[in-house]
């Protein structure tokens, strides 16, 4: 029987500092992606037409 | 591990992937961004650089209009100050249109007073030639009697002439005459004292004795028969009247008694009586004299 198989409920894991690591590391994550989805929404944008996150923009 | 830490790790791995396309899309928009600056930055400095020659080029122009501006300005006033001159010269000009005027004005009465005046002048004009037509026929008529008159003048002037001469001629007679009847007086005196007076045989009882003492010749003579007719050059102007008794000689020599029978102004005619064809006939150019108080 593995390791996996054994039931270890029983006890539950402590967060540790890893764990506030990634914490902080989602935050800023979600930051930067709230961030791009902003940014490239405002330069989709053009004559007050919408645009969209993943929206590219072609100038030409 | 604990299970936040689990759910950490998806969502990081769940942003991750969301990140990737959203920093794609993000870079892509960049450079087409950045490709559309630079164009539009080329697009800027080449309209920068046609805005600066435009600007130089409208700063040139401005000069230039302002020059011309400047070049009207001065044609204006120019034109302004000719406008004014002329408007000056306008009102001379129109003074002197009325003045003119008035002169025409007084030049046209002129005028009618001056045809007025020379229909009177031709009037006047035609009566002076007619006058001076009828004086010339009567200056012609005049000078023919100046002339008639000049020549009845030499007439009477050579008559004068010849009067004269026969005056003195007749004074001179006269003078022989009044001797004569003086030598004629003495001899008669001597005879009445030597033989007394005579018998009055031929008394004469006609004419009158002359006032005056007067002598003339005779003119002409006319004999019918022993009618003897003369004419002497004496008349009522010299004082002679009709009847007068004169006598008759030549010479000194009694040729008959002549008794006035017509008297005019300067001539006489008389009839001579005692005519004696011994002594002589009476003739032209005898001598006729009137002793006053004697007939």
């Amino acid at each position: 029987m593995s390791s996996l198989d054994t039931p270890t409920a029983t006890r539950s894991a402590v967060p540790d500092v890893f764990t506030a690591l990634l914490f902080v590391a989602t935050l800023l994550l979600a930051l930067g992606v709230a961030w791009m989805v902003l940014v490239n929404t405002d330069h989709s944008t053009i004559d007050s037409s919408p645009g969209g996150p993943l929206q590219l923009v072609d100038l030409k | 591990m604990h299970i936040l830490t689990k759910i950490f790790i998806v969502l990081i791995t769940l942003l991750a992937v969301a990140m990737v396309p959203l920093v794609a899309t993000y870079t892509t928009n960049e450079n087409s961004y950045r490709a559309k600056y630079s164009e539009v930055d080329d697009k800027l400095q080449i309209a920068a650089t046609r805005a600066s020659n435009a600007e130089h080029t409208l700063s040139t122009q401005r000069l230039e209009m302002q020059k011309e501006l400047d070049a009207k300005d001065s044609v204006i006033g120019t034109l302004r100050s000719d406008q004014s001159n002329t408007r000056v010269t306008i009102e001379t000009l129109q003074a002197q249109v009325g003045r003119l005027e008035s002169q025409l004005a007084q030049s046209n009465a002129n005028l009618q007073a001056l045809l007025s005046a020379s229909e009177v002048n031709g009037e006047m004009k035609q009566r002076f030639v007619s006058e001076n037509y009828d004086l010339r026929n009567e200056l012609v008529l005049a000078e023919r009697v100046v002339m008639e008159m000049e020549d009845q003048l030499e007439d009477a002037q050579f008559a004068s002439r010849e009067s004269t001469k026969g005056k003195e001629k007749a004074e001179e007679e006269r003078h022989n005459v009044e001797k004569q009847l003086d030598a004629l007086q003495a001899t008669l005196d001597s005879y009445f004292s030597k033989y007394g007076s005579l018998a009055a045989t031929s008394v004469v009882d006609s004419g009158i004795a002359p006032d005056r003492a007067l002598t003339s010749t005779v003119i002409t003579v006319s004999r019918i028969n022993d009618d003897v007719l003369v004419e002497i050059g004496v008349g009522s102007r010299d004082g002679v009247k009709k009847d007068w008794i004169m006598t008759v000689g030549k010479d000194g020599t009694f040729l008959g008694r002549l008794q006035v029978e017509k008297v005019d102004i300067n001539r006489s005619i008389g009839r001579v009586t005692l005519e004696d064809s011994s002594r002589g006939l009476v003739v032209p150019g005898a001598t006729v004299s009137a002793v006053q108080g004697r007939n």
